[in-house]
């Protein structure tokens, strides 16, 4: 057997994952693994609270993308009771949905990936961050610093807690705006959205051109899509049915709450994340890049690939020239940045469109709820792929049973594959250095993966396995469930 | 919580919590968590901002606290009967395990 190469920890993504990389005696890639080396456990504790304190509870899961898990649990908690909303509760709850993508996204480009190609991806790990890029371009890594903090301080104005957040409740939103709080707002607003302009741009004239021959190489494979569309087929990050995409482009929708009828999940031995797969498309699942089967994706890419359009004017045009470029579905995995630049515009969009709107200011944020034994799910687009929260409660309201289903978990196998492509095609003969490993580290990066939300899970089904070695290295005791 | 006016802003005329029936840890927290947008604005929690109860985020207020008695004293101070509240424990000690005081449930008898 050949050498193995470890990379670890794998950096500029959210929570803990290591690669392995097993050659064989050529020096060839034989087989990669991308192992998640981390364990929360919230299916399993969450039972037994009650169901209209989960929206507080799951923001915990995750301190980059709180509003996600804590918007799908309010949405999750509105079923729950069996309410509907008043127009003012949706539409808070929306607007902190919108700048909270706003925030993630210019987390995500220019900290997190952005490096690799403002910096290029072999340059020096030392210089390869976020401060490299603000001392190469401090103009630019000040706007940057800057818009992101924008978007946090036009989350606490309107909701008290940014990170964290407290304020979706079951049966709407707990404060309403006030015209005040709405008109400090906009001009933060309209900064951020000239930022989005400035984004896109910058990255279609001065990035992606010098790295259009990385993007057809690394980390492609063909897969299906998974993503929410509003009736019209608009892109919705918010609320709206599920389309579920094949490789070919066809496509079926479907509400929801039916996400088990088209959904699945499997569990592999030695990691602690599970492979979600269609089972409504009736093959299986297969990791076999060749061959793949049952393997579709979330996140950005697969929000730009299963909408017909896009509401807001700026981001419609930037999605029609994406998709004359790159066609539908896009499949080059690197891709993900530029539809997640295109989503970040989007919902920068959408923030104006929603503060302009008078309802926004209304006081009927909520309706009463009362406790009751049901089954609620919900569901919404969290920046890194589909989020679902499924719960069932007794009569007293209190929690039975937790089902959650993350963005990342759901784009597992298809990291694994885009690892193991990029891989093969950038090792030979043994040979590879600095640059070559990082490079595989973008394949996982352009995911935007976020593993301490998708290791949620502690239920019994996933096999834990404790290694414990001496102080010289020696294993001196295996535990295992 | 339809009686509850809430007027944006006024938060000193804000009616406590509990007496409305909404379970807040108020009583034996000790904040920490609201920083003034602007030096003449008052310091208010970061949740009551955003017109949700306290719930203890930061943690215990002294060593040695015992957070669930204070509390309950406080619930019956204002005539409600805290033992009737589900989950009371895990309600009452929410983020304490950081201080080491997580330990196993002693069984009750009959139970």
């Amino acid at each position: 057997m050949g050498k193995q190469i470890v990379i670890q920890p794998v950096t500029r993504i959210e929570g803990h994952a290591k690669i392995v990389i097993q050659l064989d005696d050529d020096g060839n890639v034989a087989d990669t693994k991308v192992k998640v080396v981390e364990l929360r456990g919230f299916e399993k504790f969450c039972i037994g609270r009650p169901v209209e304190e989960m929206p507080r509870i799951v923001t915990s899961i995750c301190g980059v993308c709180p509003w996600s898990h804590h918007l799908a649990s309010a949405k999750a908690n509105d079923a729950v009771f069996g309410v509907q909303l008043p127009p003012a509760g949706v539409k808070l709850r929306e607007l902190c949905n919108s700048v909270a993508y706003t925030e993630e996204h210019i987390l995500h480009f220019f900290f997190l990936s952005g490096p690799d190609f403002v910096m290029g991806p072999d340059a020096d790990y030392a210089v390869r961050n976020v401060i490299g890029i603000a001392q190469a371009n401090p103009e630019i890594g000040k706007k940057v610093i800057r818009n992101r903090h924008l978007a946090a301080q036009m989350l606490e104005i309107i909701s008290g807690k940014p990170i964290h957040p407290v304020t979706a409740v079951p049966g709407g939103f707990s404060k309403p705006l006030t015209k005040e709080e709405r008109d400090e707002l906009l001009p933060m607003a309209e900064e951020v959205l000239e930022f989005a302009k400035f984004s896109i741009s910058f990255a279609k004239n001065d990035i992606f051109p010098k790295y259009l021959d990385t993007v057809k190489v690394l980390g492609v494979i063909n897969t299906g899509f998974l993503g929410t569309v509003s009736d019209d087929g608009a892109l919705n990050l918010y609320d709206g049915k599920l389309r579920l995409m094949k490789p070919d482009g066809s496509y079926e929708d479907f509400s929801y709450e039916k996400y088990t009828d088209f959904i699945s999940e499997r569990v592999e031995d030695w990691t602690y994340l599970k492979f979600p797969y269609a089972k409504s498309w009736g093959e299986g699942f297969s990791m076999d890049s060749s061959d793949p089967k049952g393997i579709y994706r979330t996140n950005s890419l697969a929000r730009i690939n299963v909408a017909d359009k896009i509401s807001t004017p700026l981001a419609q045009k930037e999605f029609e020239e994406f998709r004359s470029k790159f066609g539908r579905p896009a499949q080059l995995t690197l891709l993900y940045h530029w539809a997640r630049l295109i989503e970040l515009l989007y919902s920068a969009e959408h923030v104006m469109e929603l503060l302009n709107d008078p309802d926004i200011t209304n006081r009927e944020t909520r309706v009463p709820v009362t406790p009751r034994a049901a089954r609620g799910i919900g569901c919404i687009e969290a920046p890194r792929g589909t989020l679902i929260h499924d719960y069932e409660t007794d009569d007293k309201g209190m929690i039975t049973n937790v089902n959650l289903i993350v963005g990342t978990t759901h784009n597992n196998a298809p990291i694994n594959m885009s690892v193991n492509q990029a891989a093969k095609t950038l090792i030979k003969n043994g040979d590879y250095d600095q640059g070559i490993l990082n490079k595989i580290e973008m394949a996982i990066r352009a995911y935007d993966p976020c593993l301490s939300c998708a290791t949620h899970n502690l239920d019994g089904t996933i096999p834990i396995l404790v290694e414990i070695y001496d102080m010289n290295g020696k294993l001196i005791e295996t535990v295992k469930n | 919580m339809q009686d509850a006016d809430f007027i944006p802003g006024e938060y000193e005329k804000l009616r406590c919590f509990n007496e409305q029936g909404i379970l807040c840890l108020g009583p034996v927290t000790k904040s920490g968590c609201g920083k003034p947008l602007a030096a003449d604005k008052k310091q208010i929690p970061r949740c009551v901002k955003g017109f949700m109860p306290c719930r203890g985020c930061f943690g215990p207020i002294r060593a040695g606290a015992n957070p669930m008695v204070d509390m309950m004293t406080a619930l019956s101070s204002i005539g409600l009967d805290a033992k009737q509240i589900d989950d009371r424990r895990a309600l009452l000690n929410r983020y304490i395990g950081g201080q080491n005081r997580l330990r196993p449930l002693p069984q009750r008898k009959g139970v």
